[in-house]
């Protein structure tokens, strides 16, 4: 008995140091899925997009609006009995951790042809291309982690990895400026923030990234962040490191207003009529405006180049319809490479598992060399073969592409086209 | 008339108007007592794995008379993203509440191809929405808004239904007596309905087997 004990403690001892050293960053987390005993669902739509009730849940610290505990059915362990907030700073404030380590596993691969250009390849299978182990969770009322593991396929065959974890204390003196006001978060923080607020890549179901995205070197970093929200509005300051060779670090602000749909808190929300010979809404509808706007400012920065992020972007979301649109300036003070990218898109719901997509991106840079401007469609569609299985097919098509037609190729020479298998557990 | 005399008559008439309620008190419990007495019970046992964790409704299909639905609205909850009961048997004709009991919004729907197929829209916590199910038959219910939850109404002629219990056993109590098609519900698996005669006083036993998966 003991040794069975002492099996499932080292076991349990582990798999936290695996991923509190080894964490990667990644979105869809089966766990909840498990623990509420529901269907993912509830909060992706299709994942790793987040439905209204996502957002509210994620924004809650892995907690289901209001009141999470009487839908929580693998009971956490408790680390202290509640009265012992009254002996407080007697005792240590009473807390718990999940009843099972909180653990997922998400799988991505994909076949990837590129059908034009002189590559002497015109076919790459990767699988797996991206391998990740997650967890994530709430350690009582007001304290919520999120770790994760994930190994990514390079170019020459290898796998990298990219641990990433953060803590977030919550409420912050809720009794003097209300509840979820003020949350701080450490770790590798900037996950869903440092971005657009509403057209951000942590919360896109396609397989290519937002061109923003990967031209303008934004991606979540070590550091600190406030944030907070009521139930039409976010917001979320941080200061974070980039650069390990001195002491300057980046800063960056973000909002979000919402108008109609579920609030940001889990409140509100459509309610309908129904009647003979109608048909329910999907989980996925919430009828909504979202408006946001996004700055970040490094000090100092990838290669030693300071630059300036600054952008806005907008999502209406109208029954099965979902259009969104954006727009980001990047400056680079050193290299005076200055890149402005806009942006837009649509996704419908076609049935419940089937949602097609389209995208126009549009870069215009400064240097036409290496940095030259860009013009691409990303048209896909998304088939959910189960709730926690997505096939997904994706063209990338560029009508300009400054960067290869300055070396002699043609804009066709990046098409690529997608097929990719995501599945999570 | 005396005192004596007058003490006489309303003495009798007190107690002939004892008797008189006394009597008609008996006559209305009479036909009860008596249909008890005619009733049989039908017990057994429906052999499946599934029964532990899906328990079998296992109902008369068809027993002569009518049979209104109850005068207290049978209930469906929804809490903690949960139908409550899982399973619901009711008479046709009962309207059914469905509240809910939690905190975030809810939808009920019964899709196409169900014996009622409706929609009562989506609604927030503390909102209740009734809806009266005239067809006999199955009704899965559905949350749009929560697509793992799962319920089912069974809409049936009679009274005459028991619940298997996990080992399979179940019970019908007071059946009148006659000749009837038992029939076997169950959201996981299927079996043929067995002929069943009932006989006043005595229990009649029966066993479903060879149960296939729906």
């Amino acid at each position: 008995m003991r040794r069975v004990f002492l099996g499932s403690l080292v076991t349990v001892v582990f798999s936290i140091l695996f991923l509190a050293f080894f964490t990667r960053n990644a979105n869809a987390i089966p766990a909840f899925a498990r623990k509420y005993k529901t269907s993912c669902v509830l909060c992706h739509a299709p994942f790793p997009r987040l439905t209204a009730m996502g957002e509210a849940f994620r924004l809650n610290g892995y907690k289901l609006p209001q009141a999470d505990e009487i839908y929580v059915k693998e009971q956490p362990v408790s680390m202290g009995a509640e009265a012992y907030k009254k002996v407080f700073p007697e005792a240590i404030w009473p807390s718990t951790i999940p009843g099972i380590p909180p653990l997922a596993v998400r799988i991505i691969g994909d076949a990837t042809f590129h059908p034009f250009g002189d590559q002497t390849n015109r076919s790459e299978f990767n699988f797996p291309g991206e391998f990740t182990i997650l967890g994530a969770g709430a350690f009582g009322e007001n304290f919520a982690f999120f770790a994760d593991l994930g190994f990514e396929k390079e170019d020459d065959g290898s796998y990298s990895t990219n641990p990433r974890a953060w803590l977030m204390w919550q409420n912050l003196f809720s009794g003097l400026i209300g509840g979820h006001h003020l949350n701080l978060k450490a770790g590798n923080v900037g996950r869903h923030t440092i971005a657009l607020p509403n057209t951000r890549n942590e919360n896109s179901f396609t397989v290519e990234d937002y061109l923003y995205v990967t031209e303008l070197d934004l991606d979540n970093e070590p550091g600190f962040q406030a944030d907070g929200y009521g139930r039409h509005w976010r917001y979320g300051v941080g200061i974070v490191e980039t650069d390990t060779e001195n002491s300057n670090k980046d800063y960056y602000g973000t909002f979000s207003l919402k108008f109609g749909g579920l609030g940001y808190d889990g409140s509100g929300g459509k309610s309908e009529a129904g009647g003979v010979g109608t048909t329910p809404s999907g989980y996925w509808r919430d009828d909504s405006v979202l408006f946001g706007g996004f700055a970040y400012r490094s000090h100092i920065g990838v290669n030693a180049d300071p630059y300036d992020r600054i952008g806005g972007d907008v999502r209406i979301n109208y029954k099965d319809l979902s259009l969104a649109g954006g727009y980001i300036h990047g400056s680079n003070d050193q290299s005076e490479v200055n890149k402005d990218i806009w942006f837009g898109e649509a996704q419908y719901f076609v049935l419940p598992w089937m949602v097609p997509y389209l995208r126009y991106e549009n870069l215009s840079a400064t240097k036409t060399v290496d940095d030259g401007d860009q013009e691409r469609f990303v048209v896909g569609s998304a088939l959910l073969l189960r709730a926690n299985i997505k096939f997904s097919v994706e063209g990338e098509f560029y009508t300009k592409n400054e960067p290869i037609e300055a070396k002699g190729g043609d804009a066709k020479d990046a098409d690529q086209i997608f097929i990719q298998l995501d599945w999570a557990f | 008339m005396t005192r004596s005399v007058k003490k006489v008559l309303t003495f009798g008439l007190f107690l002939g108007v004892t008797l008189f309620i006394f009597s008609l008190s008996i006559a209305a419990q009479a036909p009860q007592a008596k249909a008890g007495q005619q009733g049989g019970i039908i017990k057994g046992t429906v052999d499946s794995p599934y029964v532990r964790l899906f328990p079998a409704l296992v109902y008369i299909d068809h027993v002569n008379g009518s049979f209104p639905p109850p005068k207290v609205n049978p209930h469906m909850s929804q809490k903690g993203l949960v139908f409550r009961p899982h399973i619901l048997p009711v008479l046709k004709g009962s309207t059914v509440d469905f509240t809910n009991d939690d905190t975030v919004r809810h939808n009920v729907n019964s899709p196409p191809g169900s014996a009622d197929p409706f929609n009562l829209g989506i609604y927030g916590p503390g909102v209740k929405r009734s809806y009266k199910f005239d067809h006999l038959g199955e009704d899965p219910l559905l949350c749009s808004v929560h697509p793992d939850m799962s319920a089912f109404v069974i809409v049936l002629q009679n009274p005459y239904y028991a619940l298997s219990d996990s080992a399979g056993a179940f019970e019908i109590k007071n059946v009148p007596a006659g000749t009837y098609q038992l029939k076997v519900w169950d959201e996981k698996i299927k079996g043929a309905p067995q002929q069943v005669t009932v006989e006043a006083g005595k229990t009649t036993s029966v066993e479903f087997k060879g149960l296939t998966r729906r």
